[in-house]
C-alpha cells in the first residue's frame, strides 16, 4: 500500500483482537461479522425447514379433494405461518447473513460499522420466532388470517393475535437495525479507491435494499400497531362502524408489501450478477445499467402497491395509474435479464453448482416476471386475483427466484467461508432435483388458477384434483431434495468433504472482487489494514 | 473518502448516519399512523 | 415446456388410479359468457403470446450461449462489457410493447367500470360463510349456502368420496337467478369480514367490505348455470361458500320472480340459521357508506 495510514477498527479494541472467544461466548456475545453472518445463515436454514414442513402439510392436504388430514382452521394457520416464517425467517435473514459475511469483504472493511447492534439485531430473531411459533400451541391456534392480516378477519384471532403482532414488531426492529448497519457500513467503511460505481453488484443490491427496508418496515409496524389498538383499545382505524376503513389497511399494508417483495429479490439480483460473469469468464455486461435498473425498480416499488388490490373497487383513474406504473417495472427488470444473457453471450461457460442455480434463476425468475406482467393488466387481474395463478407467480419469483439465488450464493461462497470445497456431485444432484421438482410443484398452479381455483382453500372441487396431485408430488420431491443441501453444507463445515479451497476458489482467476484476495477461509479479522482499490 | 478519513472523523460519521437512519425509520412509523388518524377525522 | 410438463404430469397421474379416473387437465381461463369475460380472455391471451414471443427470443439467446460458448468446447471469452446502442434498443422496445398492451387494457377497464343503464340491481352480502341475495325493489331476498351433500362430504375424514358428489363444493341450496341478455348490477357488501364475489365465466371478481358498497356488472349472453367461489380469505369455511348463478331466459326469470314473490320472497333458505341481526347492522352501516 502506498498511502500510510493507521488501520481503522471501528469496533472497540477488546482484549482478544485475534481469534474468536471460546465456547458459547463466541456466539452469544458475537460482534464479528463472520460469526454473526454464520448465525444468520444457520438460523435461516432452520426456518427454511420449519416453513417447508408447513408447506408440505398444506400440499399433503391438497393432494386429494376432501379433508383428510387437518381441519380448515389449522390449514389457514399453516398458509399464514408458512408465509411469515419463509419471508421473515428464511429469505430475509439469509440475505442479511450473506450481507454480514460478504459486504465487509467486498468493500475492504474490517467489519460491519456497528458490531454490537449487529449482535442485537440477530439475537432478536430467535426470540421473535419462538414467540411466533409458540402461537401454534395457544388456545384458538396460530394466526389464520393470511400473512396479510386483513381486518376485520385478523381481529377474530384469539390469544395468538397480540403474540404474532409483537413477533412482527421484533422482526421489523431486527430488519431495520440490520439495514441501518448495511448502509452505515457501505457509506463509511469502503476501502480507499472503492468508489460507489466500483462496488460489486451484491453490495449495490443490498445498499438499495437497505433503504427500502428502512422506508417500509416501519409502515408494516404502523399497520399492525393500529390493528392492535383496534383490537384491544377500542380504536376504529379499520372499522366502518367507527368511521374507519378496512381498505385503508390494505393500502398501508401493500405500501409496505410491494417494496417488501423487492427487498427479497434485489440482493438476489446482486448475487446473480456476481455469479454469471464469474462462470462466463467475462465481465458483467452493462454494469452501470444494472445499478440504475436496481435503483429504478426500487423507486417504482413505491408507486405500484395497489396492484395487489385491484378488486377493492378503486376509482378508474387509480386502477389506470397502478396498472401503467406496474407495467413499467417490466422495463428495468427486462434490462437486467437481457444484460445477464449478454454477459453469457461469447463467454466461456462452465457449469459448477452456483452457475447452475444462477442459470435456473434467470430462466425461472423470468417466467415469474412474465406472469407478473400478466397480473399487471388490471382487467385480466380481475380473473387472476386471489387464485392459484397468483400463488404460482409469487412462488416462481420467490423460490426459483430468491431461494435459488440464496442457494447459488451459498454454493458460490461456501468454500471461501469454510476453506474447503464441497461435494460437487451431491450439490449438482441437489440442483437437478430442485430445478425439476420446483417446476412440477409450481407450474401446474398456473393452470389451477386459470381454471378457477381460489387460493387459501383447504379443499377443492374435483375438477382441480389432477393438477393438485401433480403439484403435491412436486412439493414432496422439492422438499426432500433440500436434505441434500443440508448434507452438503454440514459436510463442508465439518471439513469432511473435498480438497482445500484456494484463495480464488474458482479457477482461472476469474472471480473479481476483494473477497477473493483473502485466504480461504479468511482470517477471523480481515482487512485490518484497508486494501487499496485501483 | 477512505484513506484520508481519520479514525475519529469516521466514528463520528458512522454515528451520525446511524442516528439519522433510525430517526427516519421512527418518522415513517409516526407519519403513517398520523396520516391514518387524520384521514378518519 | 408446457406441453412436456403436461405429458410428464399425465404419465405420473396415469400410475395413480384416482388421477386417471377423473382426468380434467384444464390449463386455461374460460372464455366465459359475457361481453366483458370475452374481452378479458382476449387480453389474457394477447399478453400471454407477447410473453411467449419475448421468452422464445431471450431463452434462445441463453440456450445458444449455454450450448455454444462452453469452455469445454474451447470457447474464448470476449472482452467487451457494454454497448450503449444495444442497451437503448432493449429499453425502448419493451416500452413500445407495453404501450401497445396498455391501450386495449385501458379500453376494457373503462367498460368494466361503466355501471350506467343497468336493468336489474341485486345487493349481494357476504357472511361467514354464505351469501345473501337481495333483488332491490322486487321484494325477493334469500340466503345461499353450500348444499347438504357437499357439506357432508367435506367434513374432516367424512369417509365420503368427493368424486361421488355432483358439483362437489360448487353447489348451493338457493341459486342466484338472473335473466339472460340483461345488464345486471351487483352491489356488494359484507356483514362481517372481507369476502370476494367471483364467477370465472363472468370474468370479474370484486371484494365485499363490511360497511361499504362495491359494485360490478355483467350481461350473460346465454342461459346456463355458472359456478364460482368466495375469493378472499374469510375464515374457517372460506373454501365452502360457493356462488352459483343460474341464467334463465327473460320469461323464465319473470316466472321465477313471481313465484318467489308469491312465497313472500323468502325461499327455503331462510330456515337456515340466518344471522338476522348482523344483517340489520349491515343495513345501518350502509347508510354511512361513502358516496363513491
Amino acid at each position: 500500500m502506498s498511502t500510510v495510514h493507521t488501520h481503522v477498527d471501528t469496533h472497540v479494541h477488546d482484549a482478544h483482537d485475534h481469534g474468536p472467544a471460546k465456547g458459547w461466548r463466541r456466539w452469544v456475545f458475537a460482534t464479528n461479522h463472520k460469526d454473526i453472518g454464520t448465525m444468520y445463515l444457520l438460523f435461516s436454514l432452520a426456518m427454511f425447514f420449519v416453513g417447508g414442513v408447513m408447506a408440505l402439510i398444506i400440499r399433503a392436504e391438497l393432494f386429494q379433494p376432501g379433508l383428510q388430514l387437518v381441519d380448515p382452521m389449522f390449514f389457514n394457520s399453516m398458509t399464514t405461518m408458512h408465509a411469515l416464517v419463509m419471508i421473515f425467517g428464511a429469505v430475509m435473514p439469509a440475505f442479511v447473513g450473506l450481507a454480514n459475511w460478504m459486504i465487509p469483504l467486498q468493500i475492504g472493511a474490517p467489519d460491519m460499522a456497528l458490531p454490537r447492534m449487529n449482535n442485537f439485531s440477530f439475537w432478536i430473531l430467535p426470540f421473535a420466532f419462538t414467540l411466533l411459533l409458540s402461537t401454534l400451541f395457544v388456545e384458538g391456534g396460530a394466526p389464520a388470517s393470511g400473512w396479510t392480516m386483513y381486518p376485520p378477519l385478523s381481529l377474530q384471532t384469539g390469544p395468538a393475535f397480540p403474540m404474532s403482532i409483537f413477533a412482527i414488531h421484533l422482526m421489523g426492529a431486527s430488519s431495520i437495525m440490520g439495514a441501518i448497519n448495511v448502509i452505515v457500513t457501505i457509506m463509511n467503511m469502503r476501502a480507499p479507491g472503492m468508489t460507489l460505481l466500483k462496488m460489486p453488484l451484491f453490495t449495490w443490491g443490498w445498499l438499495i435494499t437497505a433503504y427500502l427496508i428502512i422506508a417500509v418496515m416501519p409502515v408494516l409496524a404502523g399497520a399492525v400497531t393500529m390493528l392492535l389498538t383496534d383490537h384491544f383499545f377500542g380504536t376504529t382505524f379499520f372499522s366502518a362502524a367507527g368511521g374507519g376503513d378496512p381498505v385503508m389497511y390494505q393500502h398501508i399494508f401493500w405500501f409496505f408489501g410491494h417494496p417488501e417483495v423487492y427487498i427479497m429479490i434485489l440482493p438476489a439480483f446482486g448475487v446473480i450478477s456476481e455469479i454469471i460473469p464469474t462462470f462466463s469468464r467475462k465481465r458483467l455486461f452493462g454494469y452501470d445499467a444494472m445499478v440504475y435498473a436496481i435503483a429504478s425498480i426500487a423507486f417504482l416499488s413505491f408507486i405500484v402497491w395497489a396492484h395487489h388490490m385491484f378488486t377493492v373497487g378503486m376509482p378508474l383513474a387509480g386502477q389506470m395509474f397502478f396498472m401503467l406504473a406496474t407495467m413499467l417495472i417490466a422495463v428495468p427488470t427486462g434490462v437486467k435479464v437481457f444484460n445477464w444473457a449478454a454477459t453469457m453471450y461469447k463467454g466461456s461457460l462452465t457449469f459448477e453448482p452456483p452457475m447452475l442455480f444462477a442459470l435456473a434463476f434467470v430462466f425461472l425468475f423470468t417466467i415469474g416476471g412474465f406472469s407478473g406482467l400478466m397480473l399487471a393488466i388490471a382487467p385480466a387481474d380481475f380473473q387472476y386475483h386471489d387464485t392459484y395463478f397468483v400463488v404460482a407467480h409469487f412462488h416462481y419469483v420467490l423460490v426459483p427466484g430468491a431461494v435459488f439465488a440464496i442457494m447459488a450464493a451459498v454454493y458460490f461462497w461456501l468454500p471461501k467461508w469454510t476453506g474447503r470445497m464441497y461435494n460437487m456431485k451431491l450439490a449438482k444432484t441437489h440442483f437437478w432435483l430442485s430445478a425439476i421438482f420446483v417446476n412440477v410443484l409450481f407450474f401446474p398452479q398456473h393452470f389451477l388458477g386459470l381454471a378457477g381455483m381460489p387460493r387459501r382453500i383447504p379443499d377443492y372441487s374435483t375438477q382441480f384434483a389432477d393438477w393438485n396431485m401433480v403439484s403435491s408430488i412436486g412439493a414432496f420431491g422439492f422438499g426432500f431434495a433440500q436434505i441434500l443441501f443440508l448434507i452438503v453444507i454440514l459436510q463442508s463445515i465439518r471439513g469432511r468433504s473435498g480438497v482445500k479451497a484456494t484463495d480464488k476458489v474458482w479457477d482461472d482467476g476469474m472471480p473479481q472482487g476483494l473477497e477473493w484476495t483473502l485466504s480461504s477461509p479468511p482470517p477471523y479479522h480481515s482487512f485490518e489494514v484497508a486494501p487499496e482499490v485501483k | 473518502m477512505g484513506a484520508a478519513m481519520e479514525d475519529a472523523e469516521r466514528k463520528r460519521r458512522i454515528r451520525r448516519t446511524a442516528i439519522l437512519l433510525a430517526l427516519l425509520a421512527i418518522a415513517v412509523y409516526v407519519i403513517f399512523i398520523a396520516l391514518t388518524v387524520m384521514r378518519r377525522t | 415446456m408446457l406441453k412436456i410438463l403436461k405429458y410428464v404430469a399425465a404419465a405420473i397421474a396415469a400410475g395413480l388410479p384416482a388421477g386417471a379416473a377423473f382426468a380434467a387437465w384444464e390449463v386455461n381461463m374460460p372464455v366465459g359468457v359475457t361481453e366483458l369475460s370475452r374481452e378479458i380472455h382476449g387480453l389474457h391471451m394477447l399478453i400471454f403470446w407477447v410473453c411467449v414471443v419475448i421468452a422464445v427470443l431471450v431463452f434462445s439467446v441463453m440456450i445458444y450461449s449455454i450450448v455454444k460458448f462452453r469452455r469445454s468446447k474451447g470457447a474464448v471469452p470476449a472482452t467487451w462489457d457494454h454497448s450503449t446502442k444495444v442497451e437503448v434498443v432493449w429499453t425502448v422496445i419493451p416500452i413500445a410493447i407495453l404501450v401497445g398492451m396498455a391501450v386495449p387494457a385501458a379500453e376494457t377497464l373503462i367498460k368494466i367500470e361503466d355501471m350506467r343503464d343497468s336493468e336489474l340491481t341485486v345487493k349481494v352480502t357476504g357472511y361467514q360463510w354464505q351469501w345473501h341475495y337481495d333483488y332491490l325493489d322486487k321484494g325477493v331476498s334469500f340466503f345461499s349456502r353450500l348444499d347438504r351433500k357437499s357439506d357432508a362430504a367435506r367434513q374432516l375424514r367424512s369417509g365420503i368420496d368427493p368424486r361421488t358428489v355432483e358439483n362437489y363444493l360448487l353447489e348451493v341450496d338457493n341459486r342466484f337467478v338472473v335473466p339472460v341478455d340483461t345488464k345486471v348490477r351487483v352491489l356488494l357488501t359484507s356483514g362481517d369480514v372481507v369476502h370476494a364475489w367471483w364467477v370465472p365465466e363472468f370474468g370479474l371478481k370484486k371484494d365485499a367490505f363490511p360497511g361499504f358498497i362495491t359494485e360490478l356488472w355483467f350481461r350473460a349472453t346465454r342461459t346456463g348455470v355458472f359456478r364460482g367461489q368466495c375469493a378472499e380469505l374469510c375464515g374457517y369455511d372460506h373454501g365452502f361458500m360457493p356462488i352459483v348463478v343460474e341464467v334463465k331466459s327473460k320469461e323464465d326469470f319473470e316466472a321465477w320472480l313471481q313465484e318467489q314473490q308469491a312465497t313472500t320472497g323468502t325461499p327455503a333458505a331462510q330456515t337456515a340459521a340466518a344471522p338476522a341481526t348482523s344483517q340489520l347492522e349491515t343495513d345501518a352501516a350502509l347508510t354511512v357508506a361513502r358516496a363513491e
